[in-house]
């Protein structure tokens, strides 16, 4: 099966709901969390191939969550958001790394986030593709 | 019959005229010295045969007795019985320093009234006469004081008028002595300063303990003068108050550096704040480019474009509102205090804050008490105390916690309490926590003078901050100010202008 849906984690509601119907209207499945354990509550659920976490959330902090997604679902691909203004922080590009995670910087444009997600999730569909034929 | 022989009369006589503390010398008609006592022999250094049956001119010196017109004297007191000269005279005895003497001359008159000699008693005064110079010079030390100062100083009868204004009161005010004269010192005030001056110097004629208070001195050419004053009562011996003094210290320079400090720690708050505000303003930022972009991806939603357009109206309201916040925070502090309401203090505060708590996991709580009193303050002022007091206690809690801010009222005092469930104070921290460049911070990450500059602003508001901590439950910091009651002023609250 290919885990299409797309799991939004933002305690910004306009946010959720912006980004939300714009992935929506590019086809995909999409379910918003605000805070870091109802994200992770959607996670459990089968068929989710890809994360979008603002990197503070009110009960967690975004990176943390990031790295419980990726020890519990392995498979699960991640981006984190944030407005914060520490992107270049080289530690956070470590952590960023060893995550496996992409990272935007609000305000963003969605071309580069829709960009960043088809890339992501063509190259799930293609994994998954050629994990058929096997 | 006398219980005493001769023998006893001249013994007695003797002790008598060697024990006396007075300097004697008897004189007969040819004015050579009949007789001296032991006190006139030490004092001038003589022996006794070199002086009893001299001459009074080989006794004292010749200037002397030309100055006193002393054989003068001693004739006229052979001639009157009832004569008598008293006056001062100096004497230095050989080798001695210089001796001021009180003398009386008179004569000595036998049983029948006739006149056998002349006495010159001299009663040493020099001790008398150099305390009496010493308190001149004193007072007159004191005088120059008053005039040297730095200080105005000024005295009033108890009835307010001004006595006396020195020097520096006249280049302070622009007023000299002879303008100012029996002027009562309220008329110098401001409008609001009028009614506390007065009352201080009510209380001190009553004979009132002294009084501290703050005011403006309007100048004679119409410029405001913060002044701290110390008055207080003077007493006369009978125990009324005959006089007041003030003394006031021109706090132009002191005011000028307290407004730079308390803006260099504002500025201090506003580098711990940036981050949050960068967050606060990049989020509505976020929102309203995706929904933007959002609108021009479905050109013929209308519906959902409209959505757009209503989250993007509220997003731009959002971040403006925090630019607003920012900026009331940054602008000097008003000229004025107004009566105001805390609630709005407190949210303003808040507002500024809630990026910071959100950041850190702190939940802020605060329910608004309408029924508090109004009080008499400098918003932008109390603001800064606030933010301050809310910024500690999310430094407090880098584990995340809650924040509780509660506001109380009594008749007099309003109360704001900011508790929070943070690391808490080591006790022995406690009584530095006040003091300034006291920090428990990184270096470059706080300046030590927050609250040292919160406690001055409280304490200019007639308030004071109270603390109570425990390590590991938490802090509290409370914030009492006073209610001034409408139609009385408070009377230790001062008015300050910053310029």
């Amino acid at each position: 099966m290919n885990p299409s849906q797309i799991i939004i984690i933002d305690d910004e509601v306009d946010m959720c709901w912006v980004l939300e119907r714009l992935l929506r209207h590019r086809g995909y499945d999409v379910a918003t969390a605000g805070t870091g354990e109802q994200g992770l509550a959607l996670l459990r659920q089968p068929g989710v191939g890809l994360a979008i976490i603002d990197c503070k959330l009110p009960d967690r902090e975004g990176l943390d969550i990031a790295a419980e997604v990726i020890a519990l679902y392995p498979t699960v691909s991640l981006i984190l958001i944030s407005g914060f203004p520490f992107a270049e922080e080289s530690a956070l590009r470590e952590r960023l790394q060893s995550l496996n995670a992409q990272f935007l910087a609000k305000p963003f444009e969605v071309t580069d986030l829709t960009a960043l997600v088809e890339q992501v999730m063509s190259r799930r569909s293609n994994d998954a593709n050629r994990a058929d034929k096997d | 019959m006398s219980p005493f022989s001769k023998d006893d009369f001249e013994r007695l006589f003797n002790g008598l005229f060697n024990t006396t503390r007075a300097s004697v010398l008897i004189i007969d008609r040819r004015l050579h010295v009949l007789a001296a006592n032991r006190n006139f022999l030490v004092k001038s250094r003589r022996a006794e045969n070199e002086t009893v049956g001299a001459r009074l001119e080989d006794v004292f010196p010749t200037v002397l007795i030309n100055y006193m017109g002393l054989l003068e004297k001693v004739r006229s007191a052979f001639k009157d019985p009832s004569y008598s000269s008293e006056g001062q005279m100096t004497y230095r005895a050989p080798s001695l320093p210089l001796r001021i003497y009180h003398y009386v001359l008179s004569p000595i008159s036998d049983a029948d009234g006739a006149t056998t000699n002349v006495m010159l008693l001299m009663y040493d005064i020099t001790e008398e006469q150099r305390l009496s110079g010493e308190v001149q010079r004193a007072e007159r030390h004191l005088a120059s004081v008053v005039q040297s100062a730095s200080d105005l100083v000024v005295s009033l009868d108890p009835t307010e008028r001004i006595l006396s204004w020195n020097p520096a009161a006249e280049r302070i005010s622009h007023y000299t002595w002879d303008e100012i004269i029996h002027r009562p010192l309220h008329s110098l005030c401001s409008e609001d300063g009028k009614e506390i001056m007065r009352g201080a110097i009510r209380r001190l004629a009553r004979g009132g303990p002294p009084e501290n208070l703050e005011t403006d001195l309007i100048t004679k050419d119409g410029r405001r003068v913060p002044v701290a004053w110390a008055l207080s009562g003077m007493q006369s011996e009978t125990g009324d108050v005959a006089a007041i003094v003030g003394v006031g210290r021109d706090l132009t320079l002191r005011r000028q550096l307290e407004a730079q400090l308390i803006q260099s720690a504002k500025m201090t708050s506003l580098g711990v704040m940036a981050g949050g505000i960068a967050h606060e303003i990049r989020n509505p930022l976020g929102i309203c480019s995706a929904a933007a972009q959002l609108m021009l991806a479905v050109p013929d939603d209308r519906e959902l474009q409209k959505e757009c357009a209503q989250r993007i109206h509220e997003n731009i309201k959002r971040a403006a509102l925090v630019i607003e916040n920012l900026l009331k925070f940054a602008r000097p502090p008003e000229e004025q205090y107004q009566l105001v309401d805390l609630n709005q203090v407190v949210e303003e505060s808040l507002a500024l804050v809630s990026n910071q708590a959100r950041n850190q996991h702190i939940r802020t709580q605060f329910a608004p008490n309408y029924k508090a009193p109004h009080v008499m303050a400098n918003s932008s002022l109390l603001q800064q105390v606030f933010t301050n007091l809310l910024l500690n206690a999310c430094h407090a809690m880098n584990e995340g916690g809650e924040i509780m801010v509660t506001l109380t009222a009594t008749d007099s005092w309003v109360s704001v309490e900011f508790r929070d469930t943070g690391a808490g104070i080591e006790p022995e921290a406690l009584g530095k926590i006040f003091d300034p460049f006291y920090t428990t911070r990184p270096v470059g990450q706080g300046t030590g003078l927050g609250l040292p500059i919160s406690y001055s602003i409280v304490e200019q508001h007639g308030g004071r901050i109270e603390v109570k901590s425990k390590v590991g439950v938490g802090s509290s910091f409370i914030v009492h100010l006073p209610v001034r009651q409408s139609g009385t002023p408070h009377e230790s609250i001062a008015n300050h202008h910053y310029r």
